[in-house]
C-alpha cells in the first residue's frame, strides 16, 4: 500500500516536473508581452528534433540539451522578430493578432517536421527512460528525477534572477506595465526578447525532456502539451509564474490520480486538464494566484 | 400577349425530350461504368490509403507494396495481355476522404476494383461505397471484425482482430501458463477488438483477466497504470500494439518492476522499432509478439535486403498485406475474368496463396481470410560478440480456427 501511494507521488512528480517547465516559458511570455503563445509547442517541437539531431552528433545528452536550448531560443528570437515585433508595432488589435498568428506558426512548425522530416517517429539509441532506481521499494526512472530536479532548480533559477538580477527587476516592471516601464528608461522591446529566449529554452528544455521521457520524436509531439498548458496557465493564474506551479502539479496529480483510479474502463486523459480548469474556473474564476479582472 | 397554346406545348415536349435523353445517358454511362468489363487498355485498381498524416508512414508503404506487385504482374504478361495500373488514393487518415476517395475511383476513374490499405476506422467508413457499388475491394490491414460484414464485396487478406486475439489467447494460456492477466489497450477499433477476443477466449479457457483499460490513442505514460497492474499481482500482460506507445509500455513495466510476459495486441507496425525502442531493458521479462510475417525466414530476409536497398529501412505490414492484396486480386482477375462478379468469384475461390505475409489458406463465405497466428519472441543475437543485438526468434504458430471466424 504504501509502495504504491509512494509511486503514484513520484509519477505525479515527475509529469508535473515536465509541465511546470513547460508552462512556466509560456506564463512568462504572457506575463511580459500579453501575448498567448501558442507556438510554444512548436518551440517543443525544435527542442525535441534539434536534441535528437545532437545527440546522435555527440553522443552527449548534457551537450545536447544544451545545443536543443540554444536552438529553440534562436527559434523564440526569430518568431520574436519576424511575427511578434512587426504585429505589436501595430497598437490596434495585437491581442487578437498574435494569438493567430501563434497558431500559425505552431502549424508551420509542425507541418514543416511533416513534411521536410516526415512523420516517422524516431528513437533514441540509447533507451534513457529505462533507467530506474529503487528507493525503499518505489521505483524512480532517472527522467522522472531528472524532470523534478531540473525543475525545481531551473524555476529556482529563474525565480532568484527575477528578484535580484536589474534585468529581472525591468523583466518584472514591464510585466505589470510596459508602457510605464518604458517611461522609466526600460526599453520593452529589449525585455520582450529576453522573455521570448527564457520562455522558449524553458520550451527546449521541455522537448528534450518529453522525447528521452518516452523515447519518441515525432512533429506532434508539442500537440498535448500545449493544450495542457493553456489550462494549467489559466488554472494558476494567467500570468502568474507561482500560479504555473501549483497548477502544474494540480493537473498533474489529477491526471495520474484519475488515470489510475477512477472506476472506468476509458479514460480521456487528455480532457482530464480541462475538467479540472473548468471545476477550477467555477470555484475561482481568476484562477488560483490571479488577480480579479485578469 | 400571350403565346399560342401549340407553341407552349412544343417548347414543354423538347424540354420532356432533353431531360428524357440526358437522364438515359447518364443512367447508360453509370451502368456502363458500373458493369463494364474494364477498359481495353488497362485494369484499374484504386488503393486508398493514408498517404499523408500521422498514418502516412503505412500509407505511403501500402502504395509501395501495390505498385511492386502491380509491377510483377504486368512484367510477367499482365492480365490476358494487358496491364494493371494503380491508381492511388490519399485518404489521410480520415474515414469523410476515405468514402469521397472510394466514390472517385469507382465513378471518376472507373476502377474494377480496389484495395483499402487504409486502417480499420477509415475502413469502415468506405465500405459501404465498395458494396453498394458492387466492386470488389480488398481490405490489406485493417483488422475490424466489421469490415466484411456487408453485402459481400469486401475481402480481407489481413488477419481479421478475431483471430489474432483468439490465437494468442490460446499461447497465453497452453504455452505460456498465463492464469491472471492485466490489459491495457488503447480506442483503436482494431485493438479493443483483439483485447475482447483474447479476453473472451482467455477466460474461456479458464484464465481471468483483473485488470482492463482503455486509453487514448498516442497515450505514452503508463506509469500510473501499471502501478496499479503491480499491486494486483498480475501474471501476464496485454499491451497496445503500436510500436509508439508499446516501446514506452514495455519500457515503463520493466523499470517498475513488472518483469512479467508482455503479449503485444498484434503489432499494427513496427517490429524493428519497437525491438531498436525498448533495447535490453526488454529482455528482463518475457515478450510476444503476433508478427503478420513470418520474418525469421531466409525468403523473408532476402525480401526485406531488397526493400531497404530500393527504399532503405525496413518494410512494414502496409507494404506485406497490400502486395498481398494486388497479387490474390491479380490471380482472381486471371483465373476468372474481369468484370465484377468474375473478380469476386476469383477472389472467394483463392486458395493456399503464398505471399509476403504468410500463406492464405481459403477465404471464408464472408470474405475473411483463413491463416494461421504467428507468434514471435525477442532474444540476443551474439553472433557478433563487439556487437550484440536483439532480434526476433519464431514462438509459435496457432492454426487458425474457422470457429474463431465471427458469422
Amino acid at each position: 500500500m504504501f509502495e504504491d501511494i509512494g509511486q503514484q507521488l513520484v509519477n505525479v512528480l515527475g509529469i508535473s516536473g515536465i509541465f511546470m517547465m513547460f508552462s512556466i516559458g509560456m506564463t512568462m511570455i504572457y506575463a511580459v508581452m500579453r501575448i498567448f503563445h501558442l507556438a510554444h509547442g512548436g518551440v517543443m517541437v525544435i527542442g525535441a528534433y534539434a536534441n535528437l539531431f545532437f545527440f546522435l552528433l555527440t553522443r552527449n545528452i548534457i551537450i545536447s540539451a544544451i545545443m536543443s536550448m540554444l536552438v529553440a531560443a534562436a527559434s523564440g528570437i526569430l518568431i520574436q522578430t519576424f511575427v511578434y515585433r512587426p504585429i505589436l508595432k501595430n497598437r490596434v488589435g495585437w491581442e487578437k493578432i498574435t494569438l493567430i498568428a501563434s497558431i500559425g506558426v505552431l502549424i508551420t512548425i509542425q507541418e514543416g517536421f511533416l513534411r521536410f522530416v516526415g512523420a516517422t517517429h524516431f528513437q533514441y539509441p540509447v533507451q534513457f527512460n529505462a533507467f530506474a532506481i529503487d528507493v525503499f521499494g518505489i521505483k524512480i526512472f532517472g527522467v522522472q528525477l531528472a524532470a523534478m530536479i531540473l525543475a525545481l532548480v531551473t524555476i529556482l533559477t529563474l525565480w532568484i534572477w527575477l528578484l535580484k538580477t536589474r534585468t529581472g527587476r525591468a523583466l518584472r516592471a514591464v510585466s505589470q506595465d510596459w508602457e510605464l516601464a518604458a517611461g522609466q528608461g526600460i526599453n520593452p522591446n529589449k525585455i520582450f526578447y529576453i522573455a521570448m529566449i527564457i520562455g522558449s529554452m524553458f520550451a527546449g528544455l521541455a522537448g528534450v525532456l518529453t522525447s528521452v521521457y518516452y523515447n519518441d520524436v515525432y512533429p506532434a509531439i508539442g500537440s498535448l502539451p500545449n493544450l495542457i498548458a493553456f489550462s494549467i496557465i489559466i488554472l494558476g493564474g494567467v500570468g502568474s509564474l507561482p500560479g504555473s506551479i501549483i497548477g502544474a502539479l494540480i493537473v498533474g496529480a489529477a491526471e495520474t490520480l484519475t488515470f489510475a483510479y477512477l472506476p472506468i474502463q476509458t479514460i480521456p486523459r487528455g480532457a482530464i486538464a480541462f475538467i479540472i480548469l473548468l471545476i477550477g474556473l467555477v470555484i475561482r474564476p481568476q484562477g488560483i494566484l490571479g488577480r480579479k479582472g485578469n | 400577349m400571350t403565346k399560342p397554346a401549340t407553341v407552349v406545348t412544343k417548347r414543354l415536349w423538347a424540354i420532356v425530350l432533353i431531360v428524357v435523353i440526358a437522364v438515359a445517358a447518364v443512367a447508360g454511362i453509370a451502368y456502363y461504368m458500373l458493369t463494364r468489363p474494364a477498359s481495353l487498355a488497362e485494369f484499374r485498381v484504386g488503393v486508398i490509403a493514408p498517404a499523408t498524416g500521422s498514418e502516412a508512414w503505412i500509407g505511403i508503404d501500402s502504395w509501395r507494396g501495390a505498385r511492386d506487385a502491380a509491377a510483377e504482374v504486368n512484367a510477367a504478361g499482365g492480365i490476358n495481355g494487358l496491364n494493371i495500373t494503380i491508381f492511388e488514393y490519399d485518404d489521410a487518415d480520415n474515414p469523410t476522404e476515405a468514402v469521397s476517395q472510394s466514390r472517385r475511383a469507382i465513378f471518376s476513374d472507373g476502377c474494377i476494383a480496389g484495395i483499402l490499405g487504409t486502417g480499420s476506422d477509415t475502413s469502415l467508413a468506405a465500405m459501404s461505397v465498395w458494396n453498394d457499388a458492387k466492386i470488389p475491394c480488398v481490405i490489406s490491414w485493417a483488422g475490424h471484425p466489421d469490415l466484411t460484414k456487408g453485402a459481400g464485396w469486401m475481402f480481407r487478406v489481413g488477419p481479421i482482430a478475431d483471430v489474432i486475439g483468439r490465437g494468442l489467447a490460446v499461447y497465453a494460456y497452453d504455452t505460456l501458463g498465463l492464469r491472471k492477466t492485466g490489459s491495457i489497450c488503447t480506442d483503436d477499433a482494431y485493438e479493443i477488438s483483439v483485447k475482447d477476443s483474447f479476453l473472451d477466449e482467455f477466460t474461456t479457457l479458464g484464465g481471468t483477466n483483473v485488470y482492463d483499460k482503455v486509453v487514448e490513442w498516442g497515450e505514452k505514460s503508463y506509469e500510473p497504470l501499471l502501478t496499479q497492474m503491480k499491486s494486483l499481482g498480475i501474471d501476464g500482460i496485454l499491451s497496445p500494439c503500436d510500436y509508439t506507445m508499446s516501446t514506452p509500455l514495455t519500457t515503463q513495466a520493466r523499470g517498475l518492476g513488472l518483469n512479467q510476459s508482455i503479449i503485444y495486441l498484434g503489432p499494427s507496425s513496427g517490429v524493428q522499432e519497437f525491438i531498436d525502442g525498448v533495447g535490453e531493458t526488454a529482455l528482463v521479462g518475457p515478450l510476444s509478439i503476433n508478427s503478420y510475417s513470418d520474418a525469421t525466414t531466409e525468403a523473408f530476409k532476402a525480401f526485406e535486403e531488397g526493400y531497404g536497398a530500393k527504399y532503405g529501412g525496413a518494410s512494414s505490414l502496409g507494404y506485406w498485406l497490400t502486395y498481398d492484396s494486388l497479387k490474390i486480386l491479380a490471380d482472381a482477375m486471371k483465373a476468372e475474368g474481369t468484370t465484377p462478379d468474375q473478380i469476386k468469384k476469383g477472389l472467394s475461390e483463392t486458395t493456399n496463396y503464398v505471399g509476403l505475409a504468410g500463406k492464405v489458406t481459403s477465404f471464408t463465405a464472408g470474405g475473411e481470410c483463413l491463416r494461421a497466428v504467428i507468434i514471435l519472441g525477442i532474444e540476443l543475437d551474439t553472433t557478433v560478440p563487439s556487437e550484440p543485438k536483439l532480434v526476433f526468434y519464431k514462438e509459435g504458430e496457432i492454426p487458425a480456427d474457422p470457429s474463431w471466424v465471427p458469422r
